[in-house]
């Protein structure tokens, strides 16, 4: 297998020689082409892809290879990640022969890559953690995109990668070479929101949180409240993940830990330090020592919370906009909906409005292998789907529709889309369906969601709700009137997302150090809810953490914000 | 015969049964918990309510596991590992005992290659050196990854050479006597002898490929591949909140399932339960007869 690559190595070398033998004349200048074509030979390749021309199909086919993560239900019967109807599609409208090195369950992709790398086993093009990806800048294994992502992408594809002002794009520059495709996503989507007992708001004549004072008298009202003999209920919902990060309690006041901030002096300064923090912990402390919050808390996982919903013992929670899937089963018992319960925005402790916060960094890249044959055959992939991401829904049974729908040709509620080998996503998905999908279920006419299979689906499951299948009771809070894509909505119209101010690639000092600053971090916040460390404390983690690193870190990202200007 | 036995041994007798059913005890319970999930309903198993005893009693998670056609292709996978694995086990653990179960004086340099075995079993190149070997000898992604590279179990090898050696070596000499080669000894004679020890380490093999995952995670380079353990693995495992995007977190918490979970956990480890007694005398009398010397 190694021989026949070292082959094929050495006949693009002499390909992409050609050009420069033919231009250049005499012994000098055939020297100096091999001398490029060794030591540059992704530079030279160009030289041959100048004729490539973007719209037309490779004829003879050519293969990409790439990995895959596996997601059983994204397929219909007899399909498998390698032999289905996308693929195929690929094939007939691209000249593209897809192959999968390797197909692993969506959960171990990231581990299995991991080793894949180290064995220095690489497909043509594939998907990485950002973790992963500084990895593979930092030894060289992957293509400088700048020049092919200018030269490739189409407009549509760069209007659409560069929606948010760039600051995706940015996440994936490295000294100002663009290493990779970011997989755009909605930055909105992790926006926190207040989950809560509608039904025991009423029964107990509580107001719905608008402030920050409502959730603590809500949260004070609730604890007192009794469970019918199941064990005492508590007022706030906290898990081993939120005590030691409770993003959402913490934005009511002001305080973005782990986002860097704006200060009044226009410098950026890193939010887990600032006084609001310390605010937001001692109100979480004394809520602890009330008994408002489960005292084992810190080592229970989100499944314990739900069961305490289940039995009644708990109705406030911090969550985002998914969270009542989680609830299904303790809310819908029998066919019967149990419990009512509502979304709201973040409120505030002031009159200053509450936002959410959210970044505009991306988790995933799609790298290009330093030694791929045919990198602009990727961007015609990522061309190929921007065209079906915003070309509108396909009729029923038209050939493009397989992009959406698989080899059905229509909508059946699954998720096949994903099946496409390149995929980059909207960034505001939800925020338009919470801006049509309720007034759609009101006209009865979903022609403004129809280009969007995922706001589709979402339709048709409310829809059977309103008729009385209690199964998508979660998607009613969800995508339902009042659920949480209208307050994601509503955020975005009241300009209340509040984004990290810096989107960068991690500096040094972050990635020597991020990792220790953050624990001790996560550590102290802990500690100081349940009331092992005094608030003082929080003085004395804020100088160590200045010591240990934070300070050089701070200058450094003032560096890059300075250059950002 | 009567053995008069003191009050005070009857008491020792009492507590170190009663400690050893604790033991068994705790042993017990998280299975049957298990079980108890599997038959439940998933409200009743979302609002904490099952413990021991199944609450709303249904065999849906049953019918669900049965149907899914991934988990049968694992099981069956796993069959077929074990079924190869063990008998390679098997196979190579006597042809390696027999010889190193002699005496220096019969077989020169029977020290230098007992030591080079044990050597491995100290030693190891590291997760990337052997994926890597098994990647360039072509193993990857095939049943033989699964079973090769844990051909020779080690461990097993000195429990047998040791029993070997406790057999009387004037068996062996008649035998010998009579015009038997080596391979007629230790067919006819050693290996019939040492069925105890034998069972037991069959035992040790079955489960020891039954039970692992982690090599089927790495090596197989698609799913439909996977070894029973690894696909439980991947069900049970929760993501890695990093990778996590609020949208996958959607996704995993719709298919948050502890009843079909558990069901599934259950199946895996019936096949074992069930072999278990049927080997548990050899096991006893396998033990004790290799650790008595003349």
């Amino acid at each position: 297998m190694s021989l026949s690559k070292t082959k094929r190595f050495a006949l693009s070398c002499m390909v992409a020689l050609l050009p420069a033998m033919a231009a250049c004349s005499g012994t000098n200048g055939d020297k100096q082409g091999q001398n490029d074509a060794t030591s540059k030979p992704v530079e030279s390749a160009p030289a041959v892809e100048e004729k490539i021309d973007m719209n037309s199909k490779y004829d003879p086919p050519i293969t990409l290879t790439t990995f895959r993560g596996n997601v059983p239900e994204y397929f219909y019967p007899e399909e498998t990640m390698d032999k289905n109807a996308i693929y195929d599609a690929y094939e007939r409208d691209l000249g593209i022969t897809l192959k999968n090195n390797w197909v692993v369950d969506s959960k171990e992709y990231h581990s299995k890559l991991k080793i894949s790398i180290a064995a220095n086993d690489l497909a043509d093009f594939f998907l990485v953690s950002a973790e992963d990806l500084t990895t593979l800048v930092e030894s060289d294994m992957v293509m400088d995109l700048t020049e092919a992502y200018e030269k490739y992408a189409d407009e549509k594809t760069k209007k659409m990668l560069t929606s948010d002002g760039g600051k995706q794009m940015k996440s994936a520059t490295f000294n100002g070479k663009l290493m990779a495709i970011p997989q755009t996503n909605s930055p909105f989507n992790s926006a926190e929101m207040v989950w809560v007992r509608k039904d025991w708001l009423k029964e107990m004549n509580l107001p719905e949180p608008k402030t920050m004072q409502d959730v603590l008298a809500i949260s004070e009202a609730f604890a007192t409240r009794d469970s019918g003999g199941k064990g005492k209920v508590f007022g706030l919902g906290l898990n081993k993940e939120t005590i030691s990060q409770p993003l959402g309690f913490l934005n009511g006041y002001h305080a973005y830990p782990g986002q860097w901030v704006k200060d009044s002096s226009g410098k950026l300064v890193y939010g887990s330090v600032q006084p609001e923090v310390k605010t937001a912990l001692k109100q979480l402390q004394d809520l602890y020592k009330a008994g408002q919050i489960d005292p084992e808390a810190a080592v229970n996982d989100d499944a314990r919370n739900v069961e305490y919903i289940a039995n009644d013992r708990l109705g406030l929670i911090f969550g985002q906009f998914w969270y009542s899937a989680a609830l299904q089963d303790a809310v819908v018992k029998d066919n019967k909906v149990t419990q009512d319960w509502g979304v709201y925005m973040i409120p505030s402790i002031d009159d200053k409005p509450g936002m959410t916060q959210v970044s505009a960094t991306v988790n995933s890249f799609y790298v290009i292998n330093k030694n791929a044959k045919n990198p602009e055959a990727v961007f015609k992939l990522l061309n190929h789907w921007v065209g079906v991401l915003t070309g509108g829904l396909p009729a029923e049974g038209e050939p493009r529709a397989v992009y959406s729908f698989g080899k059905e040709l229509k909508e059946t509620g699954k998720e096949v889309w994903a099946v496409n080998p390149l995929v980059v996503l909207l960034q505001d998905l939800y925020i338009q369906g919470g801006e049509h999908i309720t007034e759609a279920l009101k006209t009865n006419d979903p022609s403004a969601i129809e280009w969007s299979g995922d706001l589709k689906n979402r339709y048709e499951q409310l829809k059977k709700y309103e008729a009385g299948d209690t199964t998508f009771w979660l998607q009613s809070k969800i995508a339902g009137e009042e659920g949480a894509f209208t307050r994601m909505y509503e955020y975005f119209k009241e300009d209340r997302y509040h984004f990290n101010e810096f989107y960068g690639t991690a500096t040094p000092t972050m990635i020597e150090r991020d990792e220790l600053l953050k624990t001790k971090e996560k550590e102290m916040f802990a500690k100081i809810i349940i009331g092992s460390a005094s608030i003082d404390e929080f003085d004395k983690f804020v100088e160590e953490w200045n010591k240990l690193g934070g300070e050089k870190i701070t200058e450094e990202v003032n560096d890059w914000y300075a250059n950002m200007q | 015969m009567a053995v008069k036995v003191s009050k005070s041994y009857r008491l020792f007798t009492i507590m170190n049964n009663f400690l050893l059913l604790l033991l068994a005890i705790t042993c017990v319970l998280p299975m049957l918990h298990i079980l108890a999930l599997s038959f439940s309903s998933a409200s009743a198993v979302t609002a904490g309510e099952v413990t021991f005893w199944p609450v709303d009693w249904t065999t849906a998670a049953y019918e669900n596991v049965f149907g899914k056609k991934e988990y049968l292709v694992a099981f069956w996978v796993s069959i077929k590992r074990v079924a190869i694995g063990v008998t390679i086990n098997m196979l190579l653990t006597i042809l390696i005992a027999y010889p190193l179960s002699k005496e220096n004086s019969q077989f020169p340099g029977r020290t230098i290659y007992a030591w080079y075995f044990v050597f491995t079993m100290l030693f190891s190149g590291g997760l990337i050196p052997w994926y890597m070997i098994i990647k360039d000898t072509g193993l990857l992604d095939t049943i033989w990854a699964l079973v090769i590279p844990s051909a020779v179990p080690i461990f097993n090898v000195i429990i047998l050479l040791n029993f070997f050696r406790g057999l009387p070596k004037e068996l062996e000499e008649s035998a010998k006597l009579d015009g038997a080669g080596y391979f007629t000894v230790l067919w006819r004679i050693f290996v019939p002898l040492s069925m105890p020890a034998l069972a037991t380490l069959l035992l040790f093999a079955v489960v020891g490929h039954w039970n692992s995952w982690f090599d089927g995670l790495i090596l197989s380079n698609r799913t439909e591949h996977y070894p029973l353990q690894s696909f439980l693995q991947t069900i049970i495992i929760k993501l890695d909140p990093a990778y996590l995007t609020p949208k996958q977190a959607e996704l995993n918490a719709l298919m948050n399932n502890r009843t079909s979970r558990a069901a599934q956990i259950f199946v895996a480890a019936f096949p074992i339960l069930i072999i278990y007694p049927f080997l548990q005398r050899f096991f006893i009398k396998g033990i004790v007869l290799g650790s008595v010397k003349e």
